[in-house]
């Protein structure tokens, strides 16, 4: 129910104690340490490196992410989110030697291979669309070039510009060949050879009609086609070599539980390596500071007691105004709405804790908004069973709770507004009537019929919430003394409110009261106007702002007013489930095989619904308690406790 | 007078599945867009991306569902046609308006918002708390729509 008590602790030990110390704090995982600013370490010994940790750590990440590049067989959805623990022994991983090295080196030189290959296939592949444009040429590719006495060139020009070409090169004398070739697309292809001293002339032409050469990217053998096929044989082999280069990525698989064991011990390495370069140090003492939830320490002073005798311990509460580190302990009901606080910000160590008050509204909101009883009996059943079935972090495992309890309240919901997969119930079998039958007698408001109901009940269970955050600012300015502000700022809002919601009641449905609640409103609005401007010293400016602070219901009418949103978003689940219904109806009329058809609509519908509607409701809730509730009194800005601990993403410690 | 009243509902109905329909589809997409590029960088933030992508979708729920209100007021799926006058064909075609216009242009904030959330949770993925908060805080006006367009039907009487 609460932020739990910190304390800094002190642990002086002999040098000699250092790495059992070491040993016994990581095991435990029970001390967050941090340095002490105002020693200075006499002697700088051995000065600690990260480099080569890291640098094991970045080349076991890079092996496992190349693994994971060239794995063949697909890995199941679920494995992707809550990847299956490797189970090891403690021990076992504390005396891990695993020489990751080799397969560093293997995947290395493999992905240097496969980029080679790549860069050639490239290659060949330019050479095979370069030739493919040139296919249909009979001549042999060798022959395009110079030789002592004569040049060939192949052009590439329109069919139109072909006699013009004809006719220039004919007038400038006889020593060559052109020859004609059909291409595509109006082109065609020239072959022109002419003795080296027309060189120059010859260029002049091509250069002035622009017509274009085409070289080589590379000397070929025999004709296009001939070419073509030797190309598509070289590319052949490389795909076979890359083929096998693969088949050998894939093949080191097996080694990947073995690297990622060797991960975690790294980071557990890495860690403790950080948390020692913090200590303080003398030629013969150690002096560990850090801190500890307070009713961890007795069992951190038990366990030292097997390592020695020669260490001691002191404590401290901390000091005001000290960043102290965050965790929340909670029932076990509420505790599994921590997520909600998480997910916004830790509390500060002055602050209190907000999850049980979260924890019953979102509860409750969670349960409105998604507002079917069926669909909140899937939501709770998936919530409860997927932990025991899939292996997953506690948080996640808190979360899916989270949406279990979600889905009862929405069961409890449900029922009351007669929310049964929509309307589904009311076209059951007839020797199913009883069912129907008893949902109309748990059914207390019909939303669909008459939305006033559910409207008022979203809107008054906004003003409890808003009303409830008031309470809390006002006790927490009181525990810090400030009386003033507390009951001027935030209890006198409270009793504003109240009697606003009191005089709207009386006005309603108790005539009776109706003078007491007006004047109840009269002597609240009063005691604001009189109150709220007290830092002003002019009597008039001060009249003048009080009068102004009433204003601020504005905010508060406008926080009400959106928790109706409860009621509109109950409905959507309910009107979407009936539009399913009515559309597999619709369709699953038709004969023979209507049945089918009906049964797959309406299963689309319901996962559909469920998806969205769940969606929706996990947000909307949030939103509530965020914006509306929190604004009222909360102030995060803790940092959470992370004691120094086994860092570890994939494997699970089983029992010695 | 019949067919008239009929059909300025049914246009009610269409403009509310249509228009809240295109803000949900354009929203999507925006947000769609954003998520292919930080799934090109790490495939494996799909859930989160899809998450992201998906709130903009409730505009064209909320509008699917004011126009199936409309129909079942209507008695044109499955039930018995009623009667409408034009001046109550009329109601219901202004009673579907706010959920139309406000889906439309909520829908393509909404998503703008989550592609910057998307643009979030690509550098920092354990912030997805916060980034779907956002969005959804201008869902709220999509939501308050449904709600007067919920009221206005529910108050015509036919």
């Amino acid at each position: 129910m609460a932020i739990r008590n910190m304390k800094k602790l002190e642990i002086l030990i002999h040098r000699s104690l250092h790495d059992e110390t070491f040993d016994l704090l990581q095991d435990m995982g029970v001390l967050q340490i941090t340095s002490r600013q105002d020693f200075k370490n006499e002697d700088l010994p051995e000065e600690f490196h990260s480099e080569d940790l890291e640098r094991n750590i970045n080349e076991v990440r890079y092996c496992l992410d190349f693994i994971n590049k060239y794995r063949t067989e697909k890995q199941p959805f679920l494995e992707s989110f809550f990847p299956t623990p490797i189970p090891i022994k403690k021990s076992e991983f504390l005396e891990k030697v695993f020489n990751h090295n080799q397969i560093y080196k293997k995947c290395q030189s493999i992905e240097e291979q496969l980029n080679t290959i790549r860069a050639s296939m490239n290659r060949l592949n330019a050479q095979l669309e370069f030739l493919n444009r040139i296919e249909s040429l009979p001549i042999a590719l060798e022959d395009i070039g110079s030789t002592r006495y004569v040049k060939s060139y192949l052009l590439e020009i329109n069919e139109t510009q072909y006699p013009l070409l004809q006719d220039r090169l004919e007038k400038i004398g006889k020593e060559l060949s052109l020859q004609k070739f059909s291409g595509k697309e109006r082109k065609c292809f020239a072959f022109l050879i002419i003795y080296q001293d027309l060189i120059e002339p010859v260029e002049n032409i091509l250069a002035e009609e622009s017509i274009s050469i085409l070289s080589l990217p590379q000397a070929f053998e025999g004709t296009p086609k001939e070419a073509i096929q030797s190309v598509k044989k070289k590319i052949q082999n490389f795909e076979k070599q890359r083929a096998n280069v693969e088949k050998e990525a894939v093949s080191l698989l097996k080694h990947e539980s073995e690297l990622k064991i060797t991960l975690d011990y790294y980071a557990s390495e890495l860690e403790r390596r950080n948390s020692e370069a913090h200590i303080f140090k003398t030629h013969d003492v150690c002096l560990i500071t850090g801190w500890a939830i307070e009713e961890t320490i007795p069992a951190i002073e038990e366990r030292m007691k097997s390592i020695g005798k020669e260490w001691v311990i002191s404590q401290r509460d901390p000091d005001p105004g000290e960043d102290v580190p965050i965790a929340l302990e909670n029932g076990p009901w509420s505790r599994n709405f921590d997520v909600l606080t998480n997910l916004y910000g830790l509390p500060n160590y002055t602050e209190i804790d907000p999850t049980p008050f979260v924890a019953i509204f979102f509860f409750a909101y969670f349960g409105i908004c998604l507002g079917d009883a069926v669909y909140g009996l899937i939501v709770a059943l998936i919530g409860f069973l997927a932990p025991n079935f899939i292996q997953m972090p506690d948080s996640s495992k808190r979360f899916f709770r989270m949406l279990a309890w979600g889905g009862i309240a929405s069961m409890i919901f449900g029922a009351l507004t007669g929310s049964w997969m929509g309307d589904t119930f009311d076209y059951l079998p007839s020797f199913l009537g009883f069912i129907t039958t008893l949902k109309n007698k748990l059914m207390i408001i019909n939303p669909i019929n008459n939305p006033l109901p559910m409207i008022i009940v979203s809107i008054a269970i906004g003003i409890i919430q808003v009303l409830v955050g008031l309470l809390i600012a006002f006790f927490k300015e009181w525990k810090r003394k400030n009386y003033l502000d507390a009951i001027y700022d935030k209890l006198s809002w409270f009793f504003f409110i109240l009697s606003i919601v009191i005089y709207i009641v009386a006005m309603a449905m108790i005539p009776s009261i109706k003078t007491f609640g007006l004047w109840f409103v009269i002597a609240t609005a009063l005691f604001l106007v009189g109150t709220q401007g007290r830092s002003k010293k002019n009597i008039i400016l001060r009249i003048f702002s009080g009068l102004y602070s009433l204003y601020g219901i504005t905010s508060y009418l406008g926080d009400v007013l959106s928790y109706s949103r409860l009621f509109a978003l109950g409905l959507t689940t309910t009107i979407i489930a009936m539009l399913g219904r009515t559309i597999a109806g619709l369709f699953g009329s038709s004969p023979y095989f209507g049945w089918i058809i009906w049964i797959v609509i309406f299963v689309g519908f319901t996962v559909f619904n469920i998806l969205m509607s769940g969606l929706g409701a996990f947000v909307h809730s949030a939103r509530l308690n965020y914006v509306e509730f929190f604004t009222k009194f909360y102030e995060n800005g803790g940092k959470p406790f992370q004691p120094l601990q086994y860092k570890t993403k994939y494997v699970k410690f089983t029992e010695e | 007078m019949f067919i008239d009243g009929v059909a300025f509902a049914l246009m009610g109905s269409a403009l509310a599945i249509g228009l809240a329909g295109i803000g949900s589809a354009l929203g999507v997409g925006i947000a769609g867009e954003a998520g292919a590029g930080v799934m090109t960088e790490d495939p494996s933030k799909f859930g989160q991306v899809l998450l992201l992508q998906a709130l903009p979708g409730t505009q064209g729920i909320y509008g699917l569902l004011s126009g199936f209100w409309v129909l079942l007021k209507l008695g044109l799926f499955g039930g018995t046609p009623v009667d409408v006058t034009t001046a109550q064909g009329l109601q219901i075609l202004f009673a579907c308006l706010p959920i139309a216009i406000v889906g439309l242009i909520s829908g393509i904030s909404q998503g703008k918002t989550s592609a910057a959330s998307i643009g979030l949770i690509a550098k920092r993925p354990e912030e997805t708390g916060k980034a779907i908060i956002l969005p959804a805080m201008v869902e709220t006006y999509a939501v308050l729509a449904l709600l007067a367009t919920i009221l206005l039907l529910n108050s015509i009487q036919l």
